[in-house]
């Protein structure tokens, strides 16, 4: 009998247990509760973390009647966590900074067309100011609109001048003079190297592999989408690259975009290609040892007179086609938040991509790099491939490329490896399928 | 015990199985359904291709050298912590003066996550501005490039992962050691054996199994590694410290090849097991007479 009572009282126990733990669970999860945002809407972002991005982000969260909550992390990172989302139809992002794969992510149906807010608000947002070339040529898909231009920026060869001055030099033209000018400039007992490069595998490398490789007349695919790296123009590409790195600092094959900028800001380098959302970091003197001592140009070509083609990114704002949200209202937080007044006050992390904007003498004046990232687009500047397999291979593609530099396999052996991996994937997607 | 009570406890246990199947058993299930089919993250559909994921996988040499990466940090990480963690363990069984707050000290690294370890890490190597090298500086020493050096940067690793997980072999052997019965080691002395004598014939047979717990236990998580490897090197350069797990994250979440990760990971596992079955074959070896 006792034991009969006993065991009515353990199963009774459990079962109080049970349903604590599931009216908590309820609580928690049902749609409505205080979690569910019952209230403002928030509106949830994510993009890499570069200055120009990060100041959008900051008047994106002053929008009025939302809570803005931003996920800024490496580009290769942002593009995992995206694809991991959205592949599975989770409405975990509202707004995404998408930049060659908007094209990709549109094909899948995964982001939303915006023709009908920007007809509906074209006024409000003064559409018509927004430059229509990036729109159509770059935030464009098959005719319709998938995203706000943000920024367009390119790769610039920044210089100490002060430095320049003293040895006698001029910003190289061409690649030997780069190499001749980081050779001269590379005192390592006094703690300075000629050049900065960014050779961290993945995102970093290719923005500097791809530089190298366009000007010395290659690319990644040719017009069939056979992978073209193991040619002449990547065997000069990598070798210059492996010349150059003996004037870089020590650990530059972990150098991503913030190490050379550093390494630049802090006087450790004497040049260097970097982006254009860089330049500002230069004269920043709460942190920069190089404050009105940095000078642009255009990067060097490989031959004198010859054409130059540094990466140009036109980044997109566009938004989840799974989000929960209203989408006039996550289409007007970008459209509106990207208003002249902010892209004034931005115009000296990024070109501008509202035309009135551009025109303005008080900012192509202030902002000195204005000019040369004009004459980049004009020497040659160019966006990289937008099909999916690039990004997805980009890092063992990457990690072959760099042994190559590490002597670890022979400068032609790595591109061979390097352009396997790109073509096995292509093969693979069908791209070489007869029709 | 009736069956009434034995059908109690086996309510209770419900909620902790219920727990085990949802976290481990069904996602292992699910994981190794998965290895036998061509999945494309993007894509939804997926298509039964039997054992090709695993042709692929032990036909690349990426997975080979993975390997050879991983076992090699495996063994050096370990080792340095086996013999650094007894060191300090008999350190501290000796007395020293403010044992507790050494201790303290101690365990500080194991109270930080892994990837958290592998910033802080990551900043103390950097060969620009880091401690490392400013420390080296000091003595006259001209530091390598550490992360950016293809001879130093699986080192790099090593080294944080021993600064993170000696501590814990360290407390399991000062453990053993406190546990130690007194008698032997004054018959020891008694007998006239010197400090080395003693720690050789009577400390270390009765440190033996827990040596070779810590053994087990640390080469495991030293086979798993991701955390610093992600932060510190992202498996650079080229492929140096690029570490099974770390391709298995690659494979996974940058080439979005769910298929062909879930037969890495099978792989990953039916390794592991083998490696640890010979493990605890020498730890409960039965030799005549005793465990």
């Amino acid at each position: 009998m006792r034991e009969q009572r006993r065991s009515w009282r353990n199963r009774r126990l459990v079962g109080v247990l049970v349903i604590v733990l599931a009216a908590g669970a309820a609580s928690w999860l049902w749609p409505g509760s205080a979690t569910w945002g019952a209230g403002e809407p928030t509106v949830r972002y994510i993009s890499h973390r570069f200055p120009m991005l990060e100041f959008w982000v900051k008047k994106m969260g002053e929008y009025p009647g939302i809570k803005f909550e931003a996920e800024l992390i490496p580009f290769d990172q942002a593009l995992e966590k995206m694809q991991i989302h959205l592949s599975q139809g989770a409405p975990t992002y509202d707004i995404m900074a998408t930049d060659a794969f908007l094209s990709t992510f549109a094909e899948r149906g995964w982001l939303m067309p915006l023709d009908s807010y920007i007809d509906k608000f074209r006024q409000a947002v003064e559409w018509d100011d927004i430059n229509p070339t990036l729109v159509t040529d770059v935030c464009s898909y098959k005719g319709k609109v998938y995203g706000v231009p943000n920024l367009s920026i390119s790769m610039f060869f920044f210089y100490r001048k002060d430095l320049f001055d003293a040895a006698g030099l001029k910003p190289p033209a061409t690649m030997d003079e780069w190499i001749a000018a980081a050779r001269a400039l590379t005192k390592p007992d006094k703690k300075q190297y000629g050049t900065a490069l960014t050779l961290k595998a993945g995102d970093a490398f290719q923005n500097d592999f791809t530089y190298f490789l366009r000007t010395y007349g290659g690319d990644w695919y040719d017009k069939d989408w056979r992978v073209t790296i193991d040619s002449e123009a990547g065997m000069k590409a990598l070798t210059t690259m492996k010349e150059l790195m003996k004037y870089a600092p020590p650990n530059v094959l972990a150098f991503h975009n913030d190490e050379s900028t550093v390494a630049m800001q802090q006087g450790l380098t004497a040049m260097g290609l970097l982006w254009q959302s860089r330049a500002l970091a230069m004269d920043n003197a709460q942190v920069s040892q190089v404050v009105g001592k940095v000078n642009f140009a255009v990067p060097p070509a490989a031959t004198k007179g010859g054409k130059t083609h540094p990466r140009l990114a036109v980044g997109c704002y566009s938004i989840s086609a799974f989000t929960k949200n209203d989408p006039e209202l996550v289409f007007q937080v970008i459209a509106k938040s990207l208003n002249k007044a902010n892209m004034r006050e931005a115009a000296g992390l990024a070109t501008p991509t509202r035309m009135s904007v551009t025109r303005e003498p008080e900012v192509t004046q202030k902002f000195r790099f204005i000019r040369v990232a004009a004459d980049n687009v004009q020497a040659g500047a160019r966006l990289i491939p937008s099909n999916p397999e690039f990004s997805e291979a980009m890092l063992p593609v990457t990690q072959n490329l760099q042994k190559g530099l590490t002597g670890e396999v022979a400068i032609p052996e790595a591109l061979k490896r390097a352009q396997k991996v790109m073509s096995d994937l292509m093969t693979e997607k069908g791209y070489y399928k007869k029709r | 015990m009736t069956r009434q009570q034995r059908r109690d406890r086996l309510i209770f246990l419900v909620p902790s199985m219920s727990v085990l199947v949802l976290i481990l058993f069904y996602p292992l299930a699910y994981s190794i359904g998965l290895s036998f089919y061509n999945y494309y993250l993007p894509v939804p559909r997926k298509s039964f291709v039997g054992l090709d994921n695993f042709r692929y996988i032990l036909g690349d040499d990426a997975f080979w050298d993975a390997l050879g990466v991983t076992a090699r940090f495996t063994s050096a990480a370990v080792a340095i912590e086996l013999v650094l963690g007894a060191a300090v363990a008999l350190l501290l069984d000796a007395r020293i003066p403010c044992r507790r707050l050494a201790i303290t000290a101690i365990l500080l690294p194991m109270a930080i996550t892994p990837a958290v370890a592998g910033l802080l890490m990551r900043w103390m190597f950097e060969s620009n501005w880091g401690l490392v090298n400013y420390f080296l500086s000091l003595v006259g020493v001209r530091g390598p490039g550490w992360m950016g050096d293809p001879l130093w940067a699986l080192w790099s690793i090593v080294l944080a992962d021993v600064w993170q997980n000696t501590p814990f072999v360290v407390i399991v052997l000062y453990a053993g050691l406190q546990s130690i019965p007194l008698d032997p080691l004054e018959a020891a002395m008694v007998d006239g054996a010197s400090r080395a004598q003693t720690l050789v014939h009577v400390v270390f047979p009765f440190l033996r199994p827990l040596v070779l717990f810590v053994l087990i236990i640390r080469s495991m998580d030293a086979f798993r590694i991701f955390d610093q490897v992600f932060v510190m090197t992202g498996g650079g350069p080229g492929t140096t410290t690029q570490t099974i797990t770390f391709y298995n994250y690659v494979m996974a979440f940058r080439m979005l090849r769910m298929g062909r990760a879930s037969a890495l990971g099978v792989v990953t596992l039916l390794i592991l097991s083998v490696v640890t079955s010979v493990f605890i074959y020498l730890l409960y070896h039965r030799e005549k007479g005793e465990w």
